[in-house]
């Protein structure tokens, strides 16, 4: 049986520095721990403020298993709050994302303000004498914090302050951000919605694994890229590729494809460009001011960019934010963000979404392939004997960097740093 | 401009009905080259996500293929690395509430309605709305445009590489 009863000083023995045990994808009971331990204990992505740009504005969200209400204040102030009556639980927000006053239990009729704060009780005359409403406001977080308008927030008074926990990851955050010519992101522009039956961590050592492009998307890389682009590209994925698997400080992990053609990305003849893109560029170094900056802006993020983990639960992909969604031990829910740029040309940002779906979504030439082996992976997990996930890759060949650690693209310095972070946050007391 | 002779109505209905229904049979046998034949090289294939009446230069969506990356879709799907479809789905699609929209001799705008069961590791179902700007021409019509609102489009999905 993978659901006995488990003893969370096992973790110990069960992830290693380079394997991890099967049953850490399969065991009920260590999924129950990983709610609590992790996404109860330490930061977790709930939304970002180009979600919710004016009071009012409110989306949903989960932190581990536990529903929660995003929202604006009247004067500007964000809360968390858990989407459930004080009376007798039932959720009070019924949208995804909106605006509104206030929050109302169509149950019994308990309403609450945009702070949490309980303003109506039909009949409050029979509640018990001791009754008072300013106890039952909805639930808040103990924490919430930001970065580059990522909204964090934790149900842990202690947690470590948001910018400890970002470590090296923070400026990468920043780095996406960055982009937009008014150096705000719009994000009115839906989100593609996956499933799979596997657990959240396999999709979370994906994001950041560049061992398997060449085969896993081989339809893409062999039967679509070359003929769109004119030209080979075996090069891009090949173990001498200027890619990296970083190990990032904070025990983030980051697919780092910034290298990867940088020179074409930055040396552009301004008339191979689309219109778009020429305004697009001109508005960005009018708004970043000077030209430096914007090389090193475009540069970084322009182009092939990187794949950001942010543990647990956010990814930077592309121009999509990505949150991994545990829904129990062996089904998972994946929530993909494409952002657009405000004050970018329209169809600059058309191109964005257009480039998203090309990879990205559930009829994409990217991501079925990736949850396929995800599925694959499930009935594989399920043969016992079979104990043991592998995490050597690169071991010998690591380079220390004062951000962190790094290795060669199809190496797994990334998957061993968010390994490091599991590890750190389930053996906590 | 809507037609108002009935049996011309009639005729046309029938005749879009023909097609749909041998649309979707190249569709259940994954007869995927002949099916890309039907498209116009101005067309467009649509399958937007999350609602029906966005605008998929702000919005995103699930497919919004024009002729040459309908082409790469194909060359994808016939490409031996396509694992999300091996082993393929099987698929059964039923067709119906036909409607001729809109019609002027060159071109008409159909509505559908389809069902359809698909089976891979589970069993899923799909229902929804097409509609289609079929184009005369040639032998038989071409399709301008295909436009699919799944009902289940703000759901999440696991992976939809069989054809709509």
């Amino acid at each position: 049986m993978d659901n006995k009863p488990f003893e969370p000083g096992l973790i110990n023995s069960l992830v290693g520095q380079e394997r991890v045990h099967r049953r850490l994808f399969t065991d009920a009971a260590i999924f129950e721990l990983e709610m609590e331990r992790i996404f109860e204990k330490t930061w977790v992505y709930v939304g970002h403020e180009g979600e919710i740009p004016d009071p009012g504005d409110f989306r949903r969200s989960k932190i581990g298993l536990q529903p929660v209400i995003v929202v604006r204040n009247k004067t500007g102030d964000i809360g968390v709050f858990v989407n459930a009556c004080r009376h007798r639980a039932a959720t009070v927000c019924q949208q995804d994302r909106g605006n509104a006053k206030n929050f109302l239990c169509a149950y019994h009729g308990w309403g609450y303000d945009l702070d949490g704060k309980l303003v109506t009780v039909p009949i409050e005359q029979g509640q018990f004498d001791q009754f008072r409403r300013e106890d039952y406001g909805l639930v808040s977080v103990a924490r919430v914090a930001t970065h580059a308008g990522f909204i964090f927030a934790s149900f842990n008074a202690e947690v470590m302050p948001l910018a400890e926990h970002l470590g090296a990851a923070a400026q990468y955050l920043s780095g996406f951000v960055d982009l937009s010519p008014t150096g705000r992101l719009k994000m009115q522009s839906g989100m593609h919605k996956y499933e799979y039956p596997n657990n959240w961590k396999t999709q979370v050592e994906n994001g950041v694994d560049g061992y398997h492009a060449m085969l896993t998307h081989g339809s893409f890389f062999a039967a679509v890229l070359p003929q769109r682009l004119g030209r080979d590209v075996s090069g891009m994925l090949a173990d001498e590729a200027p890619c990296y698997s970083w190990a990032l400080n904070g025990d983030h992990g980051m697919l780092d494809m910034r290298q990867t053609n940088r020179s074409q990305i930055l040396g552009a003849k301004e008339e191979s460009l689309p219109a778009s893109s020429r305004e697009y560029r001109r508005l960005l170094l009018a708004y970043l001011g000077d030209q430096q900056k914007f090389d090193e802006v475009v540069s970084n993020n322009g182009g092939d960019g990187y794949n950001l983990a942010v543990y647990p639960n956010l990814f930077i992909i592309g121009s999509q934010i990505r949150i991994i969604q545990p829904v129990s031990v062996n089904q998972t829910e994946v929530y993909s963000s494409p952002t657009l740029l405000e004050g970018a040309p329209d169809d600059y940002n058309t191109q964005r979404l257009r480039s998203h779906e090309d990879f990205y979504g559930p009829a994409s030439f990217g991501a079925p392939d990736d949850m396929e082996m995800f599925a694959r992976q499930a009935e594989g997990l399920q043969g016992k004997a079979n104990e043991w996930l592998m995490y050597d890759r690169g071991l010998d060949r690591e380079i220390e960097h004062e951000d962190g650690v790094y290795s060669r693209l199809a190496d797994e310095s990334a998957h061993r740093a968010l390994w490091r972070h599991y590890r750190r946050l389930m053996l906590a007391e | 401009m809507t037609t108002k002779d009935k049996s011309i109505d009639l005729q046309q209905r029938a005749a879009a009905e023909d097609f749909l229904y041998a649309e979707a049979l190249m569709l259940d046998e994954k007869r995927y080259a002949d099916w890309v034949d039907l498209f116009t090289e101005d067309a467009i294939y649509w399958v937007p996500a999350n609602n029906f009446d966005n605008d998929p230069s702000q919005h995103v969506s699930l497919i919004y293929d024009n002729y040459s990356r309908l082409k790469e879709r194909l060359a994808r799907m016939q490409h031996p690395f396509f694992w999300s479809q091996e082993p393929p789905s099987r698929t059964s699609r039923l067709v119906g509430n036909v409607r001729v929209l809109e019609s002027d001799g060159e071109e008409l705008l159909v509505e559908s309605r389809f069902q359809m069961i698909e089976i891979r590791r589970r069993t899923r179902h799909f229902a929804g709305t097409c509609h289609y700007r079929l184009v005369s021409g040639g032998e038989r019509w071409k399709i301008r445009s295909k436009t699919v609102y799944l009902v289940s489009n703000d759901e999440p999905q696991m992976s939809l590489t069989f054809l709509l």
